[in-house]
Formats: structure tokens, C-alpha cells, sequence
């Protein structure tokens, strides 16, 4: 075990000091706080502000109760100004500071009002003068109307954007620190230390210390870019998070996990089996045409969370990290689909960890040109 | 005790690696490992380490199969030289010493001062990559020491050195040789090898071809060597012995001729043969080098 910590302690420390992972951790904060920005700069679009002015105090009933009004409906905000009189309010409204001003049973305006200010400020007129008639003829009001809805509004439709912007993360995250455990393979096997490094302790072990040791840097980077990402949307407070947030952003930590320890074995694979940085463009291929087919597959799950893509995705292991979260933000993840779908996930690692380190014991002192995957199985034998 | 291999094989496909190899490496001795690029060497080093599993065969350590643990506190040096070429020289001399068992701080501690007696004091933090071929070897080296290993394997540790290398390679060798520990090294340098070890193995086609202390194996093995000088030097002679019943090769060196006679040759045959062409000032009986040993019993 103590291996095994040395070794993850190595990779690390080594890459956390790194370039390439400093620069990916600020680029990538960077880009998810501009799409957080700009989220919410467009979700802030619908909303108008109405100066409104007011003289005497039925005026003034009537913008209050059209600011409730307007509070309801989220499009429109009232800000309101008490005025003294009604010359200065036409002074103020014609100069184009006041969009309107109540005056007694006047409203004031340049041609006409803006129809949803209009709408507005007449519903709350009527509501004001019907309160009053209420209470003077001394007769109960009617109780508002109680709104029964059919299918609870969950903000499903939101849940699915935060879910598509954990899913990007989950791809890149996995594809990146996948790639960097297949390069730190073939580092070693370029720069001769794995000859050293097998003199010195079990193959087992210097796998898992690797793959644990760059699978918690991209859990970390992992928590810092969502961390980034919410703390932008609560600091602007622009964007109202969706309930749930915070459980899909743990769900996507999770499956990190999970889509990594599958991935990294397939990814420990393709180094094992290249003797030299240039070949892994090759023998990754596959792995990187996988990842993607699991991010579109997703994108299908985005438009139709139950249709036979998203079904599929869901039961093929190397798809079902990055189509999972989609359909339990939509709502539409079964338990029993999500219990298999994990549990094939489960089953897959098993089989793959042992696979990668025989495949990783056969490849490991194979340091020239590439190795095929039957001679590197029956070497790590 | 000591480092046996006994009967080892291994074969890659249809080349017999190693052909029955036993051999014997005493604590507290200077091995030198030799045979022909490709005679089994680099595979012999590796089983030792446990890198490679031989298809029959066994490795002893003080008198058993060496254990995970007994392996890791060898000490290794590859063929094929290792370094993180991005690692900072202190920080993966440390890391190899740790990877051998050593506490964190005792291992950059140890690190730090093999770096310093190998001449690399003022290198501690940098980057193995920004190192000469030469001073990555001494890092190397460091990585091979770092934990006071009892056994030291080195495949062809002199490679690439200049001569103060050679130099400083050698006297580390020594010192830890007369601190008892056992220390086995290849070598296409012969000279060298007939310089600083004790005892050598020669391998030839996966097999030993001839191993003991190198000056019985100089006498046993090779044909036994005149050496003739005229005044005059060798223009003196109007034309060199090669027909004297018994010399095997004659070869002209720096003004003497060197006679390689077969065992019971009349070498006083050879005197007159010489008296006869001029005035002789030198009529020695060498040992063979071990260069002429080595030819000797790899060439059949």
C-alpha cells in the first residue's frame, strides 16, 4: 500500500504544479463562468423596469398594487416615484423621465401607454376600487382561485441546461485526465524508468497509484470548475439555480468517478500498448470515438430523455456516465434503469481493471514500435 | 552470502535468450559480466531484478529466492538509461530511494549527498532533461545507490563516461565492494573489466562460456604469448617466424612480435629463430589480455 501512496503522491505532486493542468484548471473556470455570464445576461433580457410616477394617495394604492401585480410576473418591475403635483408630473413625463404617472383617475402619458405597463396598472385600478366596494358593502371577498396543476413544474427544462453543462464538463474531464494516464504510461515507458520503477515494486501497484493519483487531480479540478461555475450564478445572482442543482452537480461528481475508472483502464490500455508519445494518437482512437458517442448519445437523451438512444446509452457502460445525468435531470430515469445502468457500469470496471494491469505488466519493459493487445495480455501473464 | 543463478533459460520466440546460464556473484567481490551483444546479459540482469520471468531456473539471494522486499533494496541500473526528464534530480533520487523501502526523510537526505559526491552538488533542483548525457548517468548512478543496496547490478554502467567518469564510477564501485556488498557490471570495455574486477563470467549464446578470478582464467583460457624484441625493432627481422612449428598467429605491436604458440611449442626454437635475425633485447612470456581470453573461448 505504501507503493501504491508513494506513487499517487508522485503523480500529484508532479502535475499539479504543471502547465498543462494549471492552464486547462483556468481555461476551463474561465469558459464555464462566461457561460454562466452570458446565461444570465440573456435570462435578464425579458425584463423591463417602468418608471412610474404617482400625486395623492389612491394613485399611490393603485402603483403598489400593480407592483405586486408586476412582482408575480416576473417580466416587469415598477419603480416608483411619489410626485406633488400634476404639473410636474406631465413636466417629467413628457421630458421622457416618467414612462407614466397616476394622477387621481388619470393616467398620464405622452401618446399612449406601454400596453403591459396598460394592462397593469388598469387590472390594479380594478382590483383597488373592487377591494373597496368589497369592504364598503361589508360582504366577504371571493377567495382567489386555487390553481391545480396536473404535472408539478419542476423546472425540468432547467435542470436539463445545468445537467448539459455537467455533462460537457463530465466529457472533458474524462477524455483529458483519460489521455493523461495513457501519456504518463508511455512517458515512462519512453524515458526507461518503468525499468527502474518494475525493479522496485508490483505493476498492480504502480498502476493504481497512478490512475487513483490522476483521477483525484481531475475530481479536484472537477470541484473547483463547478464550484466556479455555481459561486458565478449565486454572486451575480442573475440566474435563479433550478432546484436540484446541487444534487445533479454531486451526481456528476459521482459519475466521474465512475466514468473515469472505467475510462482509465481502457486509457492505461492504449499506453501500455504504445512504446512512444507519437503512437498514441493511434491507439487512443478508439477510446476518444467511444467518449464521443457517449456525448452524442447524451445529446439525444437531451431532446428525448426516454427514446431508444437514450435507453441504449443508458445500458451500454461506456455511454451511460454522460447519458445518466441528462435523463435524471429531465426526471425521466427510471430507478430500475438507473440501478442496471449502474450496475453494468460496475461490472465493466471489474473486468476492466484486471485487464488493464495484465495488459499494463505485458506492455510495461515493451519499448519499441507498437505492441499488439494479444502478445502485451499473454506477457502480463 | 551471495547472488546465485542457477540454470536459467528463457527464450523469445525462436532465440534461447538464456541457454542454461549459472553463475555466482560473492559479496564483497568485483564481478565483471561480459559475452557478445546479445549473448544473454541484459536478460541475466533482468531476472535478477524480477523484470523478467525465466522459462526455468532460479535466482538465490544469501541463499534463498530473493522477495519483493529483498529485490526493491537492490540496486539497478538499466541498460537503457531512466530518468523523469522533467523531475527535479533530488526529488526522483528521493523517489526511487522511497520506492526502495526508505523513510521519506532519510531517502533526500541520502539523495542529496550521493548527488554531491557524484559532483552534482550545485544541479540538486534542476530538471534531469537540462543534464549531459554523461551527468544523467551519474544521477543514475545516485538512483542506483540511494538506498545502500547490498547487491549492485549495473547493464554497461561505463557507457558514454569520459575518463574521469570511468574514474568516479570506478571508486564508488570500490568503496562500496570493500563495504561488502556485492557488485556484478557488463562491459563491452575489457580493459577495464581486467582492471577493476575480482572475478568475471564470459556468456556466449545464453550460456557461461568460461567464469572464475581473472588471472587463472587468463592462464587457463588462452594460448600462452611470446613476446620478442630486436634491436632495431620488428624491421629487423627480414621475415617474421610464421613458420615455426607450434605459433599459432604472429602480429607485429609497437616494435615487438607477438607469438601465440599452441600448448608444448618449442619456444626455444622460436629463440633461435630470432637470434638468428637480429640482436635480442626482450624474450618474455605474457599473459594473454583478457580481450585475448574473451576472443579466445567466445569464437568457437
Amino acid at each position: 500500500m505504501r507503493t501504491v501512496w508513494l506513487v499517487l503522491k508522485r503523480e500529484v505532486r508532479t502535475r499539479i504544479a504543471s502547465k498543462p493542468f494549471l492552464i486547462s484548471t483556468v481555461i476551463s473556470a474561465a469558459v464555464l463562468i462566461a457561460i454562466v455570464v452570458v446565461i444570465g445576461a440573456t435570462a435578464g433580457d425579458g425584463t423591463v423596469t417602468y418608471d412610474l410616477g404617482v400625486v395623492g394617495t389612491r394613485p399611490a394604492a393603485v402603483a403598489a398594487a400593480a407592483q405586486d401585480l408586476a412582482a408575480g410576473d416576473e417580466g416587469a418591475v415598477l419603480d416608483i416615484q411619489q410626485l406633488d403635483d400634476r404639473a410636474e408630473a406631465e413636466r417629467l413625463v413628457e421630458a421622457g423621465d416618467l414612462d407614466a404617472a397616476l394622477v387621481g383617475d388619470d393616467l398620464v402619458v405622452k401618446v399612449e401607454p406601454d400596453p403591459r405597463l396598460g394592462t397593469l396598472l388598469q387590472a390594479a385600478h380594478r382590483e383597488v376600487a373592487l377591494g373597496e366596494a368589497v369592504r364598503e358593502a361589508n360582504v366577504e371577498a371571493p377567495p382567489p382561485l386555487a390553481v391545480a396543476p396536473l404535472e408539478p413544474d419542476n423546472q425540468s427544462e432547467d435542470r436539463g441546461t445545468v445537467a448539459f453543462i455537467g455533462v460537457v464538463l463530465l466529457y472533458a474531464q474524462i477524455l483529458g485526465f483519460g489521455y493523461w494516464v495513457a501519456s504518463g504510461i508511455v512517458e515512462e515507458k519512453a524515458s526507461r524508468v518503468v525499468e527502474i520503477l518494475l525493479a522496485k515494486a508490483r505493476s498492480s501497484h504502480l498502476l493504481a497509484g497512478k490512475l487513483v493519483g490522476i483521477g483525484t487531480l481531475g475530481l479536484a479540478q472537477l470541484a473547483v470548475l463547478v464550484a466556479s461555475g455555481l459561486g458565478t450564478a449565486l454572486i451575480l445572482g442573475q440566474v435563479d439555480l433550478p432546484p436540484g442543482t446541487y444534487g445533479l452537480a454531486a451526481a456528476v461528481g459521482a459519475w466521474f468517478v465512475l466514468g473515469y475508472a472505467l475510462y482509465s483502464c481502457l486509457f492505461a490500455v492504449a499506453g501500455a500498448i504504445a512504446s512512444r508519445p507519437e503512437e498514441l494518437q493511434g491507439t487512443t482512437m478508439p477510446l476518444s470515438l467511444l467518449t464521443m458517442t457517449g456525448f452524442f448519445a447524451a445529446i439525444f437523451a437531451q431532446e428525448d430523455p426516454t427514446g431508444v438512444v437514450a435507453r441504449v446509452g443508458t445500458f451500454f457502460p461506456p455511454s451511460a456516465p454522460l447519458v445518466m445525468p441528462i435523463r435524471q435531470a429531465a426526471g425521466e430515469l427510471p430507478l430500475w434503469e438507473a440501478a442496471l445502468g449502474v450496475a453494468l457500469v460496475l461490472a465493466t470496471i471489474a473486468v476492466a481493471i484486471p485487464l488493464a494491469g495484465r495488459i499494463y505488466a505485458g506492455g510495461a519493459l515493451f519499448t519499441r514500435g507498437r505492441l499488439r493487445l494479444r502478445d502485451a495480455y499473454a506477457g502480463g501473464a | 552470502m551471495s547472488l546465485e543463478l542457477i540454470d536459467l533459460h528463457k527464450r523469445y520466440g525462436d532465440v534461447a535468450a538464456l541457454d542454461g546460464l549459472t553463475m555466482t556473484v560473492a559479496a564483497g567481490r568485483m564481478h565483471g559480466f561480459v559475452g557478445r551483444n546479445g549473448a544473454g546479459k541484459t536478460t541475466a540482469m533482468r531476472v535478477t531484478l524480477g523484470l523478467v520471468d525465466p522459462d526455468a531456473g532460479t535466482v538465490r539471494w544469501r541463499g534463498a529466492a530473493p522477495g519483493v522486499e529483498d529485490r526493491r533494496r537492490f540496486g539497478y541500473m538499466p541498460e537503457e538509461r531512466g530518468l523523469y526528464p522533467k523531475m527535479r534530480l533530488v526529488d526522483q533520487v528521493a523517489y526511487f530511494g522511497e520506492l526502495s523501502g526508505m523513510a521519506g526523510g532519510d531517502a533526500r537526505r541520502e539523495a542529496e549527498r550521493w548527488l554531491r559526491d557524484l559532483g552534482l552538488g550545485d544541479r540538486l533542483t534542476d530538471a534531469a532533461e537540462t543534464l549531459s548525457q554523461g551527468n544523467q548517468q551519474r544521477v543514475q548512478l545516485a538512483a542506483a545507490l540511494v538506498q545502500g543496496p547490498d547487491l549492485l547490478v549495473l547493464d554497461e554502467p561505463f557507457n558514454g563516461l569520459d575518463p574521469v567518469g570511468v574514474d568516479v564510477l570506478s571508486g564508488v564501485l570500490r568503496d562500496r565492494v570493500e563495504a561488502g556488498a556485492a557488485v556484478v557490471f557488463s562491459s563491452h570495455q575489457l580493459e577495464l573489466v581486467e582492471r577493476l574486477c575480482d572475478e568475471v563470467t564470459i556468456v556466449d549464446a545464453g550460456r557461461v562460456v568460461a567464469a572464475g578470478a581473472i588471472g587463472a582464467l587468463r592462464r587457463e583460457h588462452a594460448h600462452p604469448v611470446l613476446r620478442i624484441e630486436l634491436a632495431g625493432g620488428d624491421t629487423a627481422w627480414a621475415s617474421p617466424p610464421t613458420g615455426l612449428p607450434g605459433t599459432r598467429s604472429v602480429r607485429s605491436v609497437n616494435g615487438s612480435v607477438l607469438v601465440e604458440l599452441d600448448d608444448g611449442a618449442d619456444d626455444q626454437a622460436l629463440l633461435d629463430a630470432a637470434r638468428a635475425a637480429g640482436r635480442v633485447v626482450a624474450f618474455v612470456h605474457e599473459l594473454p589480455s583478457l580481450a585475448d581470453t574473451f576472443r579466445q573461448v567466445v569464437s568457437r
